[in-house]
């Protein structure tokens, strides 16, 4: 074979193992950390990136889009002594490829260990109440807490999602308990209020009855003296009608006792005729 | 070999030169396209100057060498890159305003447009300045959880 045919052979070999080895394609949403002889040398951009082959490494394909965190669930004790259970979700994403793969061990893990404790912190320092209804200032300062912490790793955390806050089971069954009482209690609070105002009620009902029937005694006095008046003006100087309309009442009285279911045994003066004439008779002086 | 040097004649290279460039259409790498341009240029040369097999490949290396040489050292450096999904998001010079002074020189600022998905987060001017409330400023990078910022002369 011709020597010189034979070298330009071997260079497009080399070449063509050049490229192979020396060309990557760093996909979007993704960067490369490139090591030269152990020691960090630049980052991949997406798109088309030439290596010096076998010097050059890729020592880590970080991902920089959001990463997804699972915050794993745990017992968090509030500051009235109350053990909740709480779980998040962290969003995380790579700000500064380099610091995170040279920062810090696993940032993965840093960031969920970091989260755990500082939301157990700042939910130490609430009551139970307070835990359980303020979910979006437990966000906030989380993230204010975590500022300096996370600055090293090249790592910014988006946002961190409270997913659960629940009662422990044994606190669960207690504050169920306490519910429970508490509505028994309003319960009979409600009863006792209104068995009062019935009482009250029906006390206002008798006293309103007696005004009524006072009045309406008064009424009737009235009526009957108003009706003796009138009778003794017309009967001025007349004793027989006077006498007729006493002995009229006289028998209509005794008619309604007669007419009574209980009183049968009526006592009339032994001389009716003899009695009556008595009345006219002093009603006639 | 010695077959080929014998048998190969302009046009094939001009041949092989049209089966990578339209081989780039398979194979997005915009690298095989400089093998083919090469390989036409090889064909012209030939065609032209009716140089032998052997001169026609160091030609193709060197060609080929030169034009993605040209293409890295030119074009490539230009090409810009899109922020989606990277490190360097799309959050450069979103403007923002001071509101608070929390003291230590970190401020809190709200900005025009969401930042790494909040409008609200804890800044430090990025050189030795200092700010007051009410300041006008725009993102220069993100540090952490701190944001970098630059202030905006009115």
């Amino acid at each position: 074979m011709n020597p010189q045919l034979s070298i330009a052979v071997v260079l497009l070999f080399a070449l063509f193992v050049f490229l192979v080895t020396g060309i990557r394609i760093v996909p979007q949403g993704e960067e490369w950390v490139v090591e030269r002889l152990g020691k960090f040398k630049k980052v991949l951009k997406p798109g088309l990136n030439i290596i010096v082959p076998f010097i050059d490494r890729i020592r880590a394909k970080l991902s920089t889009r959001d990463i997804i965190l699972d915050v794993s669930k745990q017992e968090v004790i509030t500051k009235d002594n109350a053990v909740i259970i709480t779980n998040a979700i962290a969003f995380i994403k790579i700000t500064d490829p380099v610091k995170a793969l040279y920062g810090v061990e696993n940032f993965k893990l840093a960031i969920q260990n970091l989260i755990m404790t500082t939301l157990r912190s700042i939910i130490g320092e609430m009551k139970l109440d307070e835990a359980l209804s303020n979910r979006e200032i437990i966000k906030a300062r989380l993230k204010e807490q975590i500022i300096d912490d996370v600055a090293d790793w090249g790592i910014t955390v988006k946002t961190v999602e409270i997913q659960d806050i629940t009662p422990s089971p044994s606190m669960q069954q207690a504050m169920e308990q306490q519910a429970a009482a508490e509505r028994e209690r309003r319960a009979i609070e409600t009863l006792a209020e209104g068995n009062k105002n019935a009482t009250i009620l029906e006390a206002d009902g008798k006293l309103e009855a007696a005004k009524r029937e006072a009045e309406a005694q008064v009424k009737l006095a009235e009526a009957s003296a108003e009706a003796i008046r009138q009778i003794s003006f017309s009967i001025e100087g007349q004793p027989m009608g006077a006498g007729f309309l006493l002995g009229d009442r006289y028998i209509e009285a005794l008619r309604k006792l007669s007419d009574s279911q209980n009183s049968k045994f009526v006592v009339y003066p032994a001389d009716l005729q003899q009695a009556i004439r008595g009345l006219f008779a002093q009603f006639g002086k | 070999m010695e077959y080929l040097a014998q048998t190969v004649a302009w046009w094939h290279w001009i041949v092989l030169g049209i089966i990578l460039s339209a081989a780039e259409i398979l194979i997005p790498s915009f690298i095989v396209l400089w093998f083919g341009l090469a390989a036409i240029a090889v064909g012209i040369i030939d065609l032209l100057f009716g140089t032998g097999f052997t001169t026609e490949l160091y030609l193709w290396i060197l060609l080929s060498v030169l034009f993605l040489a040209i293409y890295f050292r030119f074009f490539k450096k230009h090409e810009p890159v899109p922020s989606v999904g990277q490190a360097e998001g799309e959050y450069a010079d979103i403007p923002g305003v001071i509101v608070k002074d929390l003291g230590g020189g970190r401020y809190k600022a709200r900005f025009d447009l969401p930042v790494l998905g909040d409008r609200v987060w804890v800044v430090e001017p990025e050189g030795e300045s200092s700010f007051r409330e009410g300041d006008k400023i725009k993102v220069a990078h993100v540090y952490g959880q701190i944001v970098k910022v630059k202030g905006v002369s009115e």
